[in-house]
């Protein structure tokens, strides 16, 4: 007992005795063993993680590398309907084929673009990966990136449709690849943007009853349903709404459906941020005699507009993403072309590689978009 | 000076006006849309109304309950297979997802290197392709799974072959789900009233427990089932006995868990890093274990900051299993496609299903609303 209160007394003047006396707390030790027993082995709970799950990361790494590098064929003699993919088959399973992206990079990419045209998709996702390279330069930011942002359309649209300049006609059935995801993914957002701007400011007006109740019942129907079933809805809708005679093409119709499914999106995290703005900004813009066009364009969206952007940057993810699913009405996207490319018999079977592949340049160009997002966030905060 | 601004009589008149031009515009567009419609539907011999749901479908579905036959079986049957097939893809999904996406949250956020960024390079990777291309992916990787006879024994009697999974059954006839939905429903309400009237943990879960015991007799009792315990047996070139779900479904689940897993994960890390600092601290000076601190103190602090975004994902998986369309998973959207290319009556199926998915997304969001309440109440008390 009196062993214990003196313990006591002793552990209360130890800690309230000055901080010189005391020992320093133990430094956290440097270099890579220090690290290691405070990151892997601070535990034995911590090093059974540690250990199961390496082993089972460095035995997945190996299968991998066996399957991708090792026993892989790289190359196979012919090409097209003649090729002779006997080498592929027989380490089918064990080893990758990856013979079938050279074979098959330019369906892949373009489709069945024509052949000796395929040099215009091509510029033309240069010129759509020079088109994000140009936004994310703070520099050209203002009237000069929203002419370049609508002059974008009309040229590369020209450039995939031809019939100018000399160019032969290219229809859009035969479009493919890359260059449609891309258009799909981007006008569609370009477009859908000042919608959803419009949608969530008249959701936020307190006169416009009507409207708001009209929008809301838009936002809330669309954000309900699949994008698959929006899809299929726009491909057999469409054409039974408008009078006989007149068709809208079937590339058209999915921008519209992407147009107007991402806009009930972005509005959405619009409203959210306009919500979010303090009811002292509309009243000071207000009590300095702004109109309300001025008070929204100067003081009220810019504001809502960082506050949305991560919310806007998942978004345009998701939309991106999306994209993908015009495979189920039919249209040759970067996925379904990555689909049909080993319908082929010679190379049926090989999808693994070919999804792979496709799975990369979607991760690129998703990965650029989440990157760029957080460069806009942390300077936003920073200011 | 500025220009005298207008009264607030004058800008309700505008808004007014402008509404009632928009609107005038809106009904005149949808006139004209429907007169379209009405006059292309003549063309094409196709009848409005939904008189066609009770006539024969003619319309096969892999994944169906015993009870439905396609030559006798009438669309709105074959819809509400679809739909049914949507919720039981829908409801395993998302409990597979939260379960295997908390585990990865909690991983990103372990002081263990290996953990951390093992779950980081996962959910990295997955957020950024495609929900279709991890399902085709899956799809393509399960179509390598070699036939019955050289099926994938899993454990529990259950074997995984390129014609789909068979697992041990209990009975035999139609309605076992609707057994296991009934037991469930008064587990649930047991629980609750007991847990209301002052029940202990304990109590309430032996209540439950005798609760969904009667309602799974009285269920039996009521339903075309018989008692019928099979296991699957390989006799010649496929299994014999038990029940089983087809690879599509196989296919759909594993894909749609392993993409959405990476979604929960990310918003259980928010979660808990949203819980401040002094409560670890406040938890760990008490004396409590990490793992308890996590699960006393920090995840139920979490939860709050969790639940809004997480039924949200659930909605989203409910909409993703859409996806099984690309694979021949036949849930409603797959089967609305197949009967529109039937009958044409494409506004009656549209119609249909808005009105199926709007219903899962308001229980959805319903339940989501009461969950938040209740957590934000009991943390005010």
């Amino acid at each position: 007992m009196e062993r214990a209160a003196a313990r006591a007394g002793r552990a209360v003047s130890a800690s309230l005795a000055p901080a010189g006396s005391r020992p320093a707390p133990a430094a956290p030790g440097r270099g890579p063993f220090a690290w290691a027993r405070r990151r892997l082995f601070a535990s034995a709970g911590s090093s059974l993680v540690t250990v199961v799950l390496g082993a089972l990361a460095a035995w997945a790494a190996w299968r991998f590398v066996e399957w991708a590098w090792v026993h892989a064929v790289f190359a196979v003699p012919g090409t097209g309907a003649s090729a002779d993919t006997a080498a592929c088959r027989a380490v089918e399973g064990t080893g990758a084929c990856w013979a079938v992206l050279p074979e098959k990079l330019r369906f892949i990419l373009f489709g069945r673009f024509p052949w000796d045209e395929q040099w215009r998709p091509a510029v033309v996702v240069a010129g759509f990966v020079a088109l994000f390279a140009a936004t994310t330069v703070r520099a050209l930011w203002g009237t000069r990136l929203v002419a370049l942002w609508c002059a974008a359309p009309v040229v590369l649209v020209g450039l995939m449709h031809g019939g100018v300049a000399g160019l032969p006609t290219v229809p859009t059935d035969v479009w493919g690849g890359l260059p449609v995801t891309l258009i799909l993914a981007t006008f569609g957002l370009a477009a859908a943007f000042p919608l959803a701007i419009a949608i969530a400011l008249v959701r936020r007006a307190k006169r416009l009853v009507l409207m708001r109740a009209l929008c809301r019942a838009y936002v809330e129907s669309v954000r309900a349903l699949p994008i698959v079933s929006v899809l299929f809805m726009a491909s057999v809708m469409v054409p039974l709404l408008l009078p006989e005679g007149l068709n809208v093409d079937k590339l058209l119709r999915a921008q519209l459906a992407f147009t107007l499914f991402a806009a009930a999106y972005l509005s959405e995290s619009i409203r959210g941020a306009l919500q979010a703005i303090p009811a002292g900004q509309h009243e000071a813009a207000e009590a300095l005699g702004l109109s309300y066009a001025r008070r929204t364009l100067t003081v009220i969206l810019p504001q809502a507009l960082r506050i949305a952007l991560p919310s806007l940057v998942n978004t345009f993810l998701g939309i991106f993403k999306d994209t993908s699913l015009v495979l189920v009405i039919g249209i040759l996207d970067l996925m379904t072309a990555g689909q049909n490319a080993v319908l082929e018999p010679a190379w049926q079977g090989f999808s693994t590689e070919v999804y792979l592949f496709v799975g990369a340049v979607y991760f690129a160009f998703c990965a650029g978009i989440a990157r760029f997002g957080r460069r806009l966030e942390a300077a936003g905060e920073a200011r | 000076m500025n220009a005298p601004r207008p009264s607030r009589a004058g800008v309700d008149a505008r808004s007014a006006v402008a509404q009632v031009v928009v609107f005038a515009t809106l009904a005149g567009v949808a006139a004209w849309l429907v007169a379209n419609t009405l006059h292309n539907l003549e063309q094409r011999h196709v009848s409005t109304g939904f008189g066609f749901l009770l006539q024969p479908s003619g319309l096969p579905i892999a994944d169906a309950p015993p009870g439905y036959d396609p030559t006798r079986s009438s669309f709105a049957e074959a819809l509400w297979v679809g739909f049914v097939n949507t919720l039981v893809l829908s409801g395993a999904t998302a409990v597979a997802a939260t379960a295997l996406g908390t585990l990865l949250g909690l991983a990103r956020l372990s002081s263990n290197w290996m953990a951390s960024t093992l779950a980081a390079l996962y959910v990295g990777v997955v957020r950024n392709v495609p929900a279709l291309l991890v399902v085709l992916f899956t799809m393509s990787q399960m179509r390598r799974i070699g036939p019955p006879r050289e099926a994938i024994a899993l454990p529990g009697g259950a074997f995984l072959s390129n014609r789909g999974l068979v697992f041990p059954s209990a009975t035999e006839g139609a309605g076992a789900g609707w057994l296991v939905l009934a037991a469930a429903v008064a587990a649930a309400l047991a629980w609750r009233v007991l847990r209301a009237r002052g029940a202990g943990a304990r109590g309430a879960w032996t209540g439950a427990a005798c609760a969904a015991a009667g309602a799974a007799a009285l269920a039996f009792a009521m339903l075309p089932l018989r008692w019928a315990p099979s296991v699957p047996v390989l006799r010649g070139f496929n299994f014999v006995g038990g029940a089983s779900v087809s690879l599509e479904f196989c296919a759909m689940l594993v894909a749609l868990t392993a993409y959405f897993a990476a979604y929960v994960a990310e918003t259980v890390r928010a979660g808990v890093l949203s819980v401040p600092r002094g409560q670890w601290d406040a938890a760990e000076s008490l004396g409590l274990s990490r793992p308890r601190v996590l699960r006393l103190v920090v995840l139920p602090l979490a939860l709050r900051a969790v639940v809004p975004p997480l039924t949200n994902t659930w909605l989203g998986i409910v909409k993703a299993s859409a996806l099984g369309v690309a694979i021949g998973y036949q849930e409603l959207v797959s089967v609305v496609n197949t009967a529109l290319s039937m009958t044409g009556q494409s506004i009656e199926l549209v119609v249909v299903l808005m009105l199926a998915y709007l219903a899962v997304g308001l229980a959805i969001g319903g339940a989501s609303h009461r969950w938040n309440e209740r957590l934000l109440g009991r943390g005010a008390r």
